[in-house]
């Protein structure tokens, strides 16, 4: 069920009055798990099951971590292997299926019935991390375990979180579960604009460009100019796309009376990589760094006399950003884009850009953003390619082409400048106006206008269901 | 609390004008009449051919039939005029159009029309009827065409979407307003710096986007989403389709002009593993065989074993080798027809 579909508005308005009319925390938490499993299972039941049964799996381990203290690492050894064991297994069963196919046909055993490839449940990904930081967190003892499986069960599942994130930590909503909840009118006021924004986001500008960039990622044979201009447009479009499933995650969760985190705050404004990180997917960067790197890290330091120095300052980032890529997808271009990502890190690092760097003049400014955002559409336009052969046989191609490559990368390019327009004017609302003007009303007026011509029948999934 | 009483006067008012302005712009009535408005003029391209050319056997289907069928050997072995015309991007409704508009208006209607379809398409008659399809669609329909209207467009609208389509004109005009955004994000660039008119331009994505310079596996992708409309559960509803859709008027259409028509389900790839076929197309097949029998229709049902996988250029098209094995054996079914 899509955010943007109308039975997710049905469905979301008949758990919307169930949940208000229920009053009692514990009927409201019960309703939530209830819609939640329904609402991910709604095309594949078994998804809910097997959801189910990893989420009672962690709700005892971690309570033992409680009860057998001398056990944890053994508990927690277990959640890492059953976590990752089955995130493993369907994220990256696909990448290595054709092969074992090969071989057990080789063998002379009917291999491919057995081995056809299997689809990634949506939303794995995501509510694994959820659940090994909790369990991480309960390990170490920062956290304790909840008392209540309801509780622990809508932590894990909470429907509009489902899917896509953000990937909230425990002691971010694990307290907001457990508390009282009354309506207030300011959910309303805090989940409007974000609705309408994410709407708008993925039913005008993600659609429409997508239409184009998907095509050309798809060609044979594209002309440089013509790679670039899809890299473009999947720059302004997974962008969109991704931030207005997390304005639709999040306005939903403010009406059900709860605050969930922010995943962008623009970045592609960023003048270095790490900035970017701290702006893009900023939950998953935050749990990848508190619980990849910072313990890389730590344990790095504390051998640091039998390393080398350049050592710990460079295996932290460049693993936590490739095991980033691997988190997106199992393919060579996923690796090199987190590599990439790695690489730009430790190089900015020891040119005395990394973490709070900001330049002197203006200029550098500028530069130091027009270079960053070049690695950013860079970066996308590996994140985005079929194959790694693909990127490299581009560059060996003619720069614009034929008139007719010519003609396409211009509509291309002039769809990525214009569609780019509105998301531009937001930033400068966002920075410049204030929440009650006029001026902000009338965008907002606009945007709903554009929604009714672009709204139909047909709406494709999000990109990152797929991660 | 401020902000949204803002917005909400704003909108209001927007929309407001926009209700008053969109009528008097597109000169349609309020509440507006549900469904396309199809203007007046109708291409003729097959009643021309037909008359010109006067082919005895008419071979008609989507982009599947061209790459599958060899209209010389057909009209050698069966020693009859063939014409083969294959619209990529077309299904029933279209046909039926043709049919209707073109095929049986011409002063020589051929003895057979042979249609290609695939699984359900028969019966459907929403799907590829919106988007660029409606394009196509808008040239072979006149505004008279009230059962095109009534079971393509107003059938496969929920009550809201009747509601949107009438009484709130920046919906209803929606598609129109988007080919108006759509001129001025596509053409003007192109004008100006490669002096490309808006048909230069068209072409160049019709070039650049055909499907041998698309990798085979998306093509194969997308055609297969596309085609899970034809898997839907109510789709492969046989009895709860076939009368809202056009089959019935194709045969009536044919039987009162004298043309023969015959129906072949075309070998597709899709689900050759005959375990993995959805549950109800079977039954559909089924149900769609006792149907034409009872119509006295012919129906040559090619099932996907018949043609190996290796004779596939994509999980719908066959490759030459494909096009040789298909041709032959539909000449030797056809021949028991047509004799």
């Amino acid at each position: 069920m899509s955010f943007t579909s109308l039975a997710f508005w049905v469905f979301f308005a008949a758990v919307f009055a169930l949940y208000w009319l229920a009053r009692a925390r514990r009927w409201q938490n019960i309703i939530l798990v209830l819609a939640s499993y329904a609402f991910y299972g709604w095309i594949q039941p078994w998804l809910a099951l097997m959801l189910g049964i990893s989420t009672l799996a962690d709700f005892f381990l971690a309570r033992a971590m409680k009860a057998y203290a001398s056990r944890t690492r053994l508990l927690m050894g277990t959640s890492l292997i059953l976590n990752l064991g089955v995130l493993a297994f369907f994220k990256y069963f696909n990448f290595f299926s054709d092969d074992l196919a090969r071989l057990v046909n080789a063998l002379g055993m009917q291999g491919d019935i057995f081995l056809t490839r299997i689809a990634l449940p949506a939303g794995l990904s995501f509510y694994t991390l959820k659940k090994l930081g909790y369990m991480i967190d309960v390990s170490r003892g920062t956290l304790q375990p909840a008392h209540s499986l309801i509780d622990f069960a809508l932590y894990v599942s909470f429907f509009p979180q489902i899917v896509a994130g953000p990937i909230d930590r425990p002691q971010k909503l694990m307290p907001q579960i457990e508390a009282r909840r009354t309506w207030k009118a300011e959910y309303f006021f805090s989940a409007w604009q974000l609705i309408l924004m994410g709407l708008f986001k993925k039913l005008v500008i993600a659609n429409s460009i997508g239409s184009i960039t998907e095509r050309i990622f798809h060609l044979e044979e594209p002309t440089i100019l013509l790679a670039v201009t899809g890299a473009l447009g999947f720059t302004l479009q997974i962008l969109a796309d991704f931030s207005a499933y997390t304005d639709l995650s999040r306005g939903v969760a403010f009406l059900l009376g709860f605050e969930t985190s922010e995943n962008f705050k623009s970045p592609y404004l960023a003048l270095t990589p790490t900035e970017f990180w701290n702006r893009w997917h900023i939950t998953l960067s935050f749990w990848l760094r508190d619980y990849v790197f910072f313990p890389m890290r730590r344990f790095l330091l504390g051998r640091q006399e039998q390393l080398p120095k350049w050592l710990v300052q460079v295996i932290p980032p460049l693993v936590t950003m490739l095991i980033s890529g691997l988190w997106h997808g199992a393919g060579w271009t996923f690796l090199l884009w987190g590599g990439m990502y790695g690489i730009l890190i430790v190089v900015y690092q020891a040119l005395g850009m990394g973490g709070n760097w900001k330049p002197k003049s203006r200029l550098t400014t500028f530069f130091a953003w027009l270079i960053m955002f070049g690695f950013i559409v860079f970066g996308w336009l590996l994140f985005a390619a079929p194959s790694l052969d693909w990127v490299i046989e581009v560059f060996s191609r003619p720069f614009a082409g034929s008139i007719e490559q010519q003609a396409v990368a211009l509509i291309g390019l002039s769809i990525a400048f214009v569609y780019s327009i509105p998301m531009i004017a937001k930033r400068l609302l966002d920075r410049y106006v204030g929440e009650d003007s006029i001026v902000r009303s009338i965008y907002y007026a606009v945007a709903t206008a554009t929604i009714f011509i672009y709204v139909n029948s047909a709406t494709p999934d999000f990109i990152y269901f797929q991660f | 609390m401020k902000a949204f009483r803002h917005y909400l006067v704003t909108s209001t008012l927007l929309l407001g004008f926009l209700s008053f302005y969109i009528p008097i712009r597109y000169q349609t009535a309020y509440p507006r009449d549900i469904g396309p408005q199809f203007d007046k003029r109708i291409r003729n391209t097959y009643l021309n051919m037909l008359n010109e050319e006067q082919p005895e056997i008419l071979l008609f289907g989507d982009s599947m039939l061209a790459p599958a069928v060899d209209e010389v050997l057909v009209e050698e072995q069966l020693g009859r005029k063939t014409r083969l015309v294959s619209l990529p991007g077309t299904a029933s409704t279209i046909w039926y159009l043709i049919i209707k508009n073109n095929i049986v208006l011409a002063e020589h209607k051929p003895k057979h029309l042979v249609v290609f379809f695939r699984e359900s398409m028969m019966t459907v008659p929403g799907y590829r009827t919106t988007g660029r399809y409606f394009e196509l669609i808008d040239e072979f329909a006149a505004p008279t065409d009230e059962l095109l209207t009534q079971r393509a467009y107003i059938n496969q609208m929920t009550s809201l979407e009747k509601f949107m389509e009438g009484y709130i004109p920046l919906y209803g005009s929606r598609w129109r307003i988007r080919q108006s955004l759509d001129y001025y994000l596509r053409y003007p660039l192109g004008r100006v710096l490669l002096d490309c008119n808006p048909g230069c331009m068209d072409y160049a994505g019709e070039v650049v986007f055909e499907e041998s310079n698309l990798d085979i596996t998306f093509l194969s992708e997308a055609i297969g989403a596309a085609d899970d409309y034809l898997y839907s559960e109510g789709a492969l509803d046989f009895d709860g389709q076939v009368g809202a859709s056009f089959l019935p008027e194709v045969i009536r259409l044919c039987r009162e002009n004298g043309i023969q028509l015959v129906l072949v389900r075309m070998p597709i790839q899709r689900y050759y593993e005959p375990a993995s076929e959805p549950p109800g197309l079977h039954a559909y097949i089924q149900d769609l065989d006792r149907y034409l029998e009872k119509e006295n229709v012919a129906f040559l049902d090619f099932d996907q074993k018949e043609i190996p996988l290796e004779f596939f250029s994509d999980t719908l098209h066959l490759n030459e080798d494909g096009k040789a094995i298909f041709t032959r054996e539909l000449v030797e079914a056809l021949k028991k027809i047509v004799e």
